[in-house]
């Protein structure tokens, strides 16, 4: 009986390599217990603050470690820099606790994230060859310093008072389920829900329920298994297969980080709301979008926004004149591909979507499309491709590989191989088609469904995520399926 | 009013969920439903004692002893010591959920470990003697396998250390048309796709005549065919002879040229029976064209690449084969194709498409790779036997990658393949490290298998390779001793 309580000791330590995601088991234990005693101090509010408080900083410390340390540090800096800017009248002064703030902020982002990055790039520019440093990737750590960051922005532009509780403020940026994935949440939406009394609607839970199923079938079923069992190998190797599977190993990718992004997402809403707190949308259709500028008013809507209000418009936004508008539309872009990692390919990805952007302003195609509904899917089909053009450099290990895609699928189709590909990969073909169909339905049949599940009652509403659990389960220990060379 | 406050909701909620999540652990481990294998779902098991149901009662016939298999008792007989691995079984709930950061998870680098053929390693003395002259005698070796030899992986890279060892620089058979001339690394071919009907031993239907390499081409009429050398194989550098096999030629001839000369005219010889064309080149050419004019103009099997004497390596890669249905290629036209050859060691390395159906007959597999050496014993009589037992093939575990269970199995069959059929046999699994060594190998810098756990790439082919020469040069060796 000890050994119980020996591995259980062993679960409840940080291990490295296994981070507390929403689709383990732990975590649903992890909730269970959050539920079960959140029951009790949910009336008071410093007690409910620092205890859902206490459990965020433990969940960030079995994904990362002490570096939950980090989380801590970088909340006293903003909080006190918050108070401070608020507290003197003298504009200079406000302004370099502002960069103080930022630089503590962007050089925690910078040296973790990016560190080896500018030495790569160093040595590979032949400027300097220095040794890569052993740094460790806190989780989440680009998300909190950006919700931090949006803080302090705000109170210095006196859009947002300065929060007394420093406690207050920790809970807001240690907040647990946005903390690892997202969405980014402003300081402006969330903090004055934490004095708000907690009240979950009926509705609610509906939605909440509605929400963890459907992130659950996205992150944990559609996309874990293309990746797994097609789309990884063909990007691995894309010269050893055919165009065809080539391009339908584009639009696989396509579907699958859209799931696993907005999967997790809407798992991170939904057990928010459980909890009574309300996180923004994240992601809207994204791939219903008829052109670029709409795709980022849909995709990653709590970054899109972030970096228009606290980049482009700290650039300048539009009030320079059209080509500096231009420029701060090609630097918004750039970072913002950055941001998603410490790689040239992103800044790549970020700089052909920041380049089609302009193209469309200057076209005003986002006008064009919207005249009639065939303009509209004409654009869509359009803006579809572009965004599948950009997820190959987004995805492929090197330029190289991304462009023996595109030569493959330009010049190597091969689409006869069709019927011997659905042989080959039933299941995967019926992921990606159900995957797009779910996509494709309009707002209404999403907010039926949402309702039918608000509906059932406790039990039902139980059995749906038991069963969906159990799905994930035989998903996910399915035999790694071998590659499928066609004939060509 | 007040709208009712469900807040306390999700603790039901959740009780109810974890309380099923528990029943459910309760249902029996093996289930099926309409043919669909399910995997048992346990949300306590990372509480529970580790590998609780690895006591298995019967005596299974089929149990991978490891390379225990060969040792002998006192009469010489070979038994088995008892098992080296305990069974895998079960399935871990809270492991099989947690993997999204699980790549970033540090695993052991490959433990490669030498290992030497076992089993009758007496008949490959025919082998080792022929090493001994492949300066004054060419040494033909034929390399059967399955997808994982596809494009001259592993072959190339023995074929490579060989040569480098014995002498050579022939790159050897390549068929008229294929499918891995795209990451094929050592020949650059190419050929008119729409020019020519290929057939192959999976689909023969008019039982067309095939020779070693599974398949047949027949022109289309303005039929051609391109090998060219590539810059990855420095010792493959040039071709001096080009050997073309076919069979029920009509009265006709076909065109060639060497590095782009104009090309000459040769005819056909419209004998019954493997037909072979030399074509010599003036000069070692980087380049052969050769063109088929004539529609139907003959059953065209495959040609040779030469450049002088020693070792020669030749691919004949299967895909998608179990290796059975080797006995389909014609016992004559491989005995007349051998009359050219003349090989003297074949190598066998299948098993990847037989795994997933090893636990249902590993008798039956068993007996018909028994036959099917019998049958190549006869099309090639004097040649040594080498098996090579299947590679490590990854299996999910959770979020684990482990030994498919079905690898064991499968190598423990073709162990008694090598033993039935007194053939030598090579480990290529214990070489790579042995139990759960395919998760190292493609989380290996730089990565030596694809992510499918199944595959090598080229650097993986390699080091297969290496490990499989060095067992082969090592033999050479120890007979050269006792002699």
């Amino acid at each position: 009986m000890p050994d119980v309580f020996e591995r259980f000791s062993e679960l409840l330590v940080y291990n490295s390599g296994e981070p507390l995601i929403f689709n383990s088991s732990f975590f649903l234990f992890f909730f269970f217990f959050c539920v079960l005693f959140y029951q009790f101090v949910v009336n008071h509010k410093r007690a409910r603050v620092l205890f859902l408080m206490t459990l965020s900083l433990y969940f960030y410390y079995k994904s990362s470690g002490f570096y939950f340390v980090l989380v801590i540090i970088s909340s006293i800096i903003d909080f006190v820099a918050a108070k401070w800017i608020v507290a003197t009248e003298v504009q200079t002064k406000k302004k370099s606790l502002l960069i103080l703030s930022l630089a503590t902020n962007l050089g925690l982002l910078g040296y973790f994230k990016y560190t080896n990055f500018f030495i790569d790039t160093l040595a590979s520019a032949n400027i300097a060859q220095l040794d890569f440093y052993d740094i460790f990737l806190p989780v989440g750590i680009s998300f909190f310093t950006f919700q931090s960051m949006s803080y302090t922005i705000d109170v210095y532009r006196g859009k947002l008072d300065a929060e007394k509780s420093f406690f207050d403020f920790l809970f807001f940026v240690s907040f647990f389920p946005q903390l690892v994935a997202g969405p980014i949440v402003r300081a402006s939406d969330f903090l004055p829900q934490i004095h708000k009394k907690i009240i979950v609607s009926k509705a609610d839970i509906g939605r909440a329920v509605f929400l963890i199923a459907a992130g659950l079938i996205k992150k944990a079923i559609i996309a874990d298994y293309i990746s797994v069992n097609f789309v990884d190998r063909v990007f691995e190797w894309p010269g050893r297969y055919t165009g065809f599977e080539n391009l339908m190993a584009l639009y696989g990718y396509a579907l699958q980080i859209y799931c696993d992004f907005s999967g997790y997402s809407d798992m991170a809403i939904g057990l928010a709301l459980l909890i009574g707190f309300k996180l923004p949308i994240n992601f809207n259709s994204p791939y219903q979008a008829a052109s670029i500028t709409e795709f980022w008013r849909r995709w990653h809507i709590s970054l899109s926004s972030w970096l228009k209000d606290y980049l482009y418009i700290t650039l300048g936004g539009n009030r320079n004149g059209k080509f500096r508008q231009y420029v701060n539309l090609a630097v918004t872009m750039l970072l913002g591909g950055l941001w998603h990692g410490a790689n040239w390919k992103f800044v790549v990805w970020g700089g052909i979507h920041g380049l089609v952007l302009a193209i469309e302003k200057f076209l005003n195609f986002p006008a064009w499309v919207g005249k009639n509904k065939i303009t509209r899917i004409i654009g869509i089909l359009i803006t579809f491709h572009i965004a599948n053009l950009c997820w190959i450099f987004f995805r492929a290990d090197s330029f190289e590989t991304g462009m023996i895609m595109i030569n493959q699928i330009l010049f190597f189709f091969n689409g006869s191989i069709l019927w011997q590909f659905l042989q080959g990969y039933p299941y995967v073909t019926l992921l990606i088609i159900v995957g797009f169909v779910l996509h494709f339905m309009p707002p209404s049949t999403e907010a039926r469904m949402e309702k039918i599940v608000t509906s059932m009652p406790l039990v039902v509403q139980a059995i749906y995520l038991v069963a969906i659990v159990w799905l994930v389960a035989q998903v996910k220990t399915a035999g790694i399926h071998p590659f499928i060379y066609f004939q060509f | 009013m007040e709208e009712k406050n469900y807040r306390n909701y999700p603790v039901y909620l959740f009780a109810t969920i974890i309380a099923l999540l528990y029943v459910i652990s309760f249902l029996p481990k093996e289930q099926q439903i309409f043919g669909v294998h399910l995997r048992h779902v346990d949300i306590l098991s990372d509480l529970k004692q580790p590998a609780e149901e690895a006591q298995k009662e019967t005596i299974d016939p089929y149990e991978y002893k490891g390379e225990d298999f060969w040792k002998k008792d006192n009469s010489g007989n070979i038994t088995g010591m008892s098992p080296v691995y305990a069974s895998i079984g079960g399935f871990d709930f809270i492991q099989a959920l947690i993997s999204a950061a699980s790549n970033s998870a540090p695993v052991a680098d490959p433990q490669f470990k030498n290992q030497e053929l076992n089993g009758n390693t007496d008949q490959m003395s025919y082998f080792y003697n022929n090493l001994k002259n492949a300066a004054k005698k060419p040494v033909r070796i034929a390399h059967f396998g399955d997808s994982i030899i596809g494009g001259d992986l592993i072959t190339m890279d023995i074929r490579d250390n060989l040569q480098k060892e014995f002498g050579g620089q022939s790159p050897g058979v390549l068929a008229i048309t294929s499918q891995d001339i795209k990451f094929r690394m050592t020949t650059e071919h190419s050929f008119a796709s729409d020019k020519w009907q290929t057939v192959d031993i999976n689909r023969n239907p008019k039982k067309l005549p095939m020779v070693a390499n599974g398949s047949v081409a027949i022109p289309k009429g303005g039929s051609w065919v391109e090998y060219a050398v590539t810059p990855h194989y420095k010792n493959l550098n040039a071709y001096k002879t080009v050997k073309i096999y076919y069979t029920d030629a009509k009265a006709s001839s076909i065109n060639y040229s060497f590095d782009g000369a104009p090309a000459k005219s040769v005819a056909l010889n419209t004998n019954a029976g493997v037909q072979e064309l030399v074509l010599n080149a003036p000069k070692p050419a980087k380049k052969v064209r050769i063109e088929f004019p004539v529609e139907g103009q003959a059953n065209v099997f495959c040609v040779s690449l030469e450049n002088g004497g020693g070792v020669i390596v030749d691919n004949f890669s299967f895909q998608g084969q179990t290796g059975e249905n080797l006995t389909r290629l014609p016992l004559d036209l491989l005995q007349q194709f051998n009359g050219y050859m003349d090989y003297s060691l074949v190598i066998l390395q299948f098993g990847l498409n037989v795994i997933d159906k090893i636990e249902k007959d590993p008798a039956g597999y068993d007996k018909n790779m028994v036959e099917v050496v019998k049958y190549l014993k006869q099309a090639f009589p004097k040649a040594s036997f080498v098996m090579m037992g299947v590679n490590d093939k990854g299996f999910k575990k959770g979020a684990n990658i482990v030994s498919d269970p079905s690898v064991l199995k499968l190598l423990a069959v073709q162990q008694s393949i090598a033993k039935n059929a007194d053939i030598a046999f090579w480990n290529l699994f214990e070489a790579m490290g042995g139990m759960n060594s395919m998760e190292s190998w493609v989380k290996a810098n730089p990565p030596l298998a694809s992510s499918d756990y199944t595959h090598f790439n080229d650097q993986g082919a390699r080091k297969v390779a290496d490990l499989f020469s060095a067992a082969l040069i090592d033999g050479y060796k120890e007979a050269k001793n006792k002699r």
